[in-house]
């Protein structure tokens, strides 16, 4: 049996009157992946944050090789040998890679106070070289991809190496969930990588995922730690089962739907878009999920950012009930009964700081207006039965909208476009990214009553399952054209014909 | 002395006193007290409050350069004892008179005036409580010092001038006595002109650029004020000029007359502003203590008259260093004499 | 060497510089086309001298804006450092000569009122806005009592000397100048102060999960921004000879008119000294130059409005995305 290397003992934590931690132990040993899964809101962030020294846990205490540890701060968490990579990443968009993979801890490159440029790019790409990554230390973070960023990421928590003792303990929150496939496969070829030269505690959505790297695996559920699974014992359905507390089927249940003969709602035609996209032709019908396959790069967010009025095709056509339209601004889509639901909720969805009832009107309060003032009786009612009808939690209408969950949060975003009336397309980017399997399953079902009521869906998604399990058609994008089109009726398509026409 | 005493003891019944004498406040409203011409307006007002026993109900408003503050101000202050109340103002802008004066007519309050007014307005016009106004005669004094400032250059060369703040009188008169004079002098040339704000630190770098611009073309520097001429003079020591350009001024401040004695300024005006700031403090006081008629009653020339000034040159100049005592100023704080500066009617 | 973001040649493309730095190379060519005496020796003497303080000033603001706040208290804490000098050195008020002890002593009231905004915004969430208009306010009713309506002529015929001076055809403010633009460059692009700040500016939330000490910085830049402003207003009194309570009259709107003309944004994250520099010296070309040209003094305001609105314009025209946020 491997040394143990990190203990949390009995720990708890509670916010207010919620109950965040409740008496959890894990243990970690040297050179092993643990992976920590569990519901949103079963205390897997607050137990990371714990950890890294951004909250103190009420009771209990966190043993580092014998040593207890009192973290203040995340500074004292590296200085003890413990590095986070962050779900929302917290590089510094402004300062180069060198900066941000060495910061704080610049070491030799700084002489009296000044930096001596070579010396930190040199540290940089060394640890840059751990991870077989060729981004280069000069480049500005900001102008990086998300995946690149995550990668710097990597090495600003690997460089803790230099500085400990002995091998650091590496926490990830979430790497996977904002990924596409191809990325995905790198990120875990990294954890591997990194099992060699420190201990990973891997927390994630994704069950197969944490089945494929880790070693043993925690599952967390209301604050507790309710199980624990080696190797030999792993299994997708006992993991649910613990997470949930109840028995599950697959996470998004396909459904048999029949193909609809229906007239088609939005046409596209021969849209180009610059380097993003060209000649990209399709229909969309009404009460049809079309769903749009591809990686990062293919171009299928700058479609769908361009269907809503975002951004400007060079050329082409949109074509919606017949009609040509431009769409110059987003007012322009909305007005034409084109709703869209981004892929980063907290960015571009929802607005925090207004409640639940704020967020759902926001875009059709001239509906909700009589004369020049607001009729806020009548917005109260609308959004509480829209509470109601979609099972959002908790559910007073003036809840800050940053307290909810992520799923909450997305039910919140689709609401919004169906509170004054039914819009006619709606453009689902990643809707079911971030969230847990009871989420997933009420989101889903939301999006398929949607589609049933005639609306037409626009849906890109990330994981396999969630294509097939909701789109009727599927079109794949590959480098800024259709490379594949998988028509509604017949079989489903496999997985790997599908990454076939992506990569 | 004698004077004095029956001026005091003989006319102490003209007419009935309207305030008790601890009743009486004193105020003096003006711009800022930076400079050395508004710090002596101060000076004067609080050298007259000491002799009359008043120093402690001497009040002094500052309005930093907004006038709709300096009419608050006299506003916030009436809401007590306004008709034992007298303001001694020195106006930010001439438009700031009007809504001051109408303020003393409503609240009872009274008021003398300084400088400069809008047209079509006097005191003798229906405005009881306006007890007077002390005008100056910009023109007068821009002329005065432009034609000392001809002679030194001889006659003939360019000129720069800077100028106060446009929106003033006196910036205006002063600046039209130069023109004025420059008419009957075609051998001089005015070779550019600048508003500084009436302020040093803006004339400075004028006055630099305007060194490089025209070089040795500049044989005279005019101000609209001293602290400008000051300004420019230590542009022009920067350059090796000062004392060798003959540079002129208005206001009579301590340090001009220091750069008059040392050669490096020729002339300046005073208005004595000892006298400014205490003068219409003096008048109101005799009026309120029924030692001079009410104003109603007074003659239209004594009610707005022009104020004497000084030209300061370098064979006068000795006589202008120093603090004043009161004791210089008291003759024309008594009420028999109240006139003694008035050189003619100003309207 | 500053960090590189480019490959090649295009390293020295950096736009932030020629950007600001050919409209200013655009509008001497025109004025000196619209009058040759423009374009003399002399008169770049001038502008360089002209330029000399505001520039002083616009590296200390520089810090400030781009951690993402303001200082406000640029004319109060001038006003109290002249002031100060004035007094402290041989004057005619008090009987007091410290001499150039006295020149470094009266630069301590603009660091201690740069600490004092410092922790005003970290430690009492004060936003800087605020803050620094506060504390502009007590620096100038100090300089005020301390001037009383009799502002101390400085007699010490050294300082007077240097302030209105020239050393090899330079005047020694426009070396002071270039010596402090020197420093700021320095502390901007090779200490942790000057990286740490632009990282503040553009993500303090990041900054501060990162571990960094932020509000360390922070009360550093306010610091450095008050010790600048205050060698400015020593500086100016050189110049003029007095302590003036006027001495920083319309400085901080113009210094903070000539960071933003060169680039540096006022949301954070953005700039540099370079650029807040080359702001500088359009504002000082461009009085200068309407003064050449005659632009009667009525115009000279709507002038410089105008000029100052078209060169945002064109700083910002990359970045006018209908979508983009602006406040």
């Amino acid at each position: 049996m491997r040394q143990t290397v990190l203990r949390v003992e009995r720990v708890s934590k509670s916010f207010g009157g919620t109950r965040a931690l409740d008496d959890v132990s894990i243990e970690i040993r040297a050179r092993e992946v643990v992976g920590l899964v569990g519901a949103n809101g079963a205390g897997k962030s607050t137990l990371l944050k714990t950890l890294c020294g951004l909250c103190q846990p009420d009771s209990g205490r966190i043993v580092l090789r014998d040593k207890v540890l009192g973290l203040k701060g995340i500074a004292d968490a590296a200085n003890a040998g413990i590095g986070m990579v962050f779900q929302e990443l917290s590089l510094l968009p402004n300062l180069s890679v060198a900066e941000n993979i060495l910061l704080g801890h610049e070491g030799a490159a700084l002489r009296c106070g000044f930096y001596d440029w070579k010396a930190l790019r040199a540290l940089a790409a060394a640890q840059l070289r751990k991870l077989g990554s060729s981004i280069s230390p000069s480049a500005r973070t900001g102008s990086l991809s998300f995946a690149e960023r995550q990668m710097i990421e990597l090495a600003r928590v690997l460089a803790i190496e230099e500085r400990a003792q002995n091998e650091p303990v590496i926490l990830l929150d979430e790497p996977t969930s904002m990924l596409d496939a191809a990325h995905i496969e790198a990120v875990l070829a990294q954890i591997e990588n990194l099992r060699e030269r420190s201990s990973v505690l891997f927390v994630t959505h994704r069950l197969d995922e944490a089945l494929r790297v880790c070693d043993r695996i925690y599952v967390l559920s209301d604050g507790r730690c309710v199980a624990q699974r080696g190797r030999k014992d792993f299994s997708i359905a006992d993991l649910q089962q613990h997470m949930l507390g109840r028995e599950l089927g697959v996470a998004c249940p396909a459904q048999a739907r029949p193909a609809r003969q229906a007239e088609s709602r939005l046409s596209v035609r021969a849209l180009c878009c610059g380097n993003s996209y060209r000649g990209i032709s399709f229909d969309l019908s009404d009460g049809e999920i079309l769903g749009i396959a591809g990686v990062a790069g293919s171009g299928r967010e700058s479609l769908c950012r361009a269907l809503f009025g975002i951004e400007q095709p060079d050329s082409g056509e949109i074509v919606l009930d017949g009609q040509p339209v431009q769409l110059g601004e987003p007012a322009d889509a909305v007005r034409l009964g084109i709703g869209y639901v981004p892929a980063d909720r907290d960015a571009e969805g929802i607005v925090a700081g207004l409640g639940i009832l704020e967020n759902m009107t926001l875009a059709h309060l001239g509906g909700l207006c009589r004369g020049p003032f607001l009729d806020r009786a009548r917005e109260k009612a609308l959004v509480e039965g829209w509470i109601a009808q979609l099972r959002i939690a908790p559910g007073a209408a003036q809840t800050p909208a940053r307290h909810l969950s992520g799923g909450n949060q997305q039910k919140i975003v689709l609401a919004k476009w169906l509170v004054a009336g039914s819009p006619k397309i709606l453009i689902l980017d990643h809707p079911l990214r971030g969230l847990d399997v009871g989420a997933k399953m009420d989101i889903t079902r939301l999006i398929r009553e949607l589609a049933q009521s005639g609306i037409g869906i626009l849906l890109i998604a990330d994981t396999y399952d969630e294509l097939t399990a909701l789109s009727d058609r599927i079109i794949v994008m590959k480098d800024g054209v259709v490379s594949g089109h998988f028509p509604a009726g017949g079989t489903k398509p496999s997985e790997l014909q599908i990454l076939e026409c992506m990569v | 002395m004698a004077i004095v005493l029956s001026a005091l003891g003989a006319q102490s019944s003209v007419a009935a006193p309207l305030c008790e004498k601890s009743q009486i406040r004193l105020v003096n409203s003006m711009r800022e007290i930076a400079q050395p011409y508004h710090a002596n307006l101060d000076k004067g007002g609080r050298l007259f409050a000491r002799w009359a026993g008043l120093e402690q109900r001497y009040v002094l408003q500052l309005n930093q350069g907004d006038s709709d503050k300096q009419v608050s101000l006299m506003r916030g202050l009436l809401s007590t004892n306004p008709k034992c109340t007298i303001f001694n103002v020195e106006p930010n802008s001439d438009p700031v008179i009007k809504p001051m004066v109408d303020t003393a007519n409503r609240s009872g309050a009274w008021i003398v005036t300084h400088w400069a007014h809008g047209e079509g307005l006097h005191p003798f016009d229906g405005n009881p409580q306006w007890v007077a106004h002390v005008a100056v005669n910009s023109l007068d004094a821009g002329v005065a010092i432009s034609k000392i400032l001809v002679d030194a250059m001889g006659g003939k060369g360019g000129i720069v001038a800077l100028q106060g703040r446009l929106d003033t009188d006196p910036a205006r008169k002063r600046f039209a006595g130069l023109q004025q004079v420059l008419k009957d002098h075609p051998g001089i040339q005015l070779l550019d002109q600048q508003s500084a704000n009436w302020d040093r630190t803006a004339a400075f770098p004028v006055m630099q650029t305007w060194l490089a611009k025209y070089g040795s073309q500049i044989k005279a520097v005019w101000a609209a004020n001293d602290d400008m001429a000051l300004g420019a003079l230590e542009a022009l020591r920067a350059a090796g000029l000062a004392g060798k350009i003959p540079v002129v001024g208005v206001d009579g401040i301590p340090e001009a007359i220091d750069a008059i004695v040392k050669g490096e300024m020729n002339a300046t005006v005073s208005s004595d502003a000892y006298y400014q700031g205490s003068i219409g403090l003096a008048m109101g006081v005799c009026v309120l203590t029924g030692q001079v008629p009410l104003p109603k009653a007074w003659p239209n020339e004594r009610r707005e008259f022009y104020l004497k000034l000084q030209v300061i040159t370098k064979d006068n100049a000795g006589q202008f260093r120093g603090d004043p005592q009161a004791s210089a100023y008291v003759p024309e704080w008594d009420c028999a004499n109240l006139w003694s500066r008035n050189t003619g009617k100003a309207f | 060497m500053e960090p590189q973001y480019r490959q090649g040649i295009l390293r020295f493309a950096n736009w932030q510089l020629w950007g600001p730095g050919l409209a200013l190379i655009v509008l001497c060519l025109g004025f000196s086309l619209a009058e040759p005496r423009f374009a003399s020796v002399e008169n770049f003497q001038v502008i360089a001298d002209r330029s000399a303080i505001p520039l002083i000033l616009a590296v200390g603001m520089t810090f400030v804006v781009l951690q993402g706040a303001i200082d406000l208290s640029t004319e109060g804490v001038m006003a109290a450092c002249s002031l100060t000098v004035a007094m402290l050195i041989l004057n005619s008020r008090s009987g007091l000569d410290l001499g150039w002890l006295g020149v470094v002593l009266a630069l301590l009231p603009g660091l201690a009122i740069g600490f004092l905004n410092g922790l005003l915004v970290t430690r009492l969430r004060v936003p800087s806005f605020i803050a620094t208009l506060g504390a502009w306010s007590v620096a100038l009713g100090l300089a005020m009592l301390v001037s009383g309506g009799q502002p101390p002529l400085i007699q010490d015929q050294s300082l007077r000397a240097f302030g209105l001076g020239r050393t090899w055809a330079v005047s020694n403010l426009a070396l002071v100048a270039c010596l402090v633009l020197a420093f700021g460059y320095v502390l901007q692009n090779y200490t942790r102060f000057g990286r740490y700040s632009l990282a503040i500016g553009g993500g303090e939330d990041q900054a501060r999960l990162s571990g960094l000490p932020v509000d360390r910085y922070k009360v550093a830049a306010f610091a450095v921004s008050g010790l600048l402003a205050g060698l400015a207003g020593v500086l100016g009194s050189a110049r003029i000879g007095l302590g003036h309570v006027d001495i920083g009259l319309g400085q901080m709107l113009a210094t903070i008119t000539a960071v933003v003309i060169g680039g540096t944004s006022l949301s954070g994250g953005r700039g540099g000294v370079l650029q807040s520099a080359l702001g500088t010296l359009i504002l000082a070309v461009l009085a200068n130059g309407m003064i050449f040209i005659g632009v009667t003094p009525d115009l000279q305001k709507a002038v410089e409005g105008a000029i100052i609105l078209s060169a945002s314009l064109i700083a910002t025209w990359r970045l006018r995305s209908r979508l983009r946020i602006v406040r």
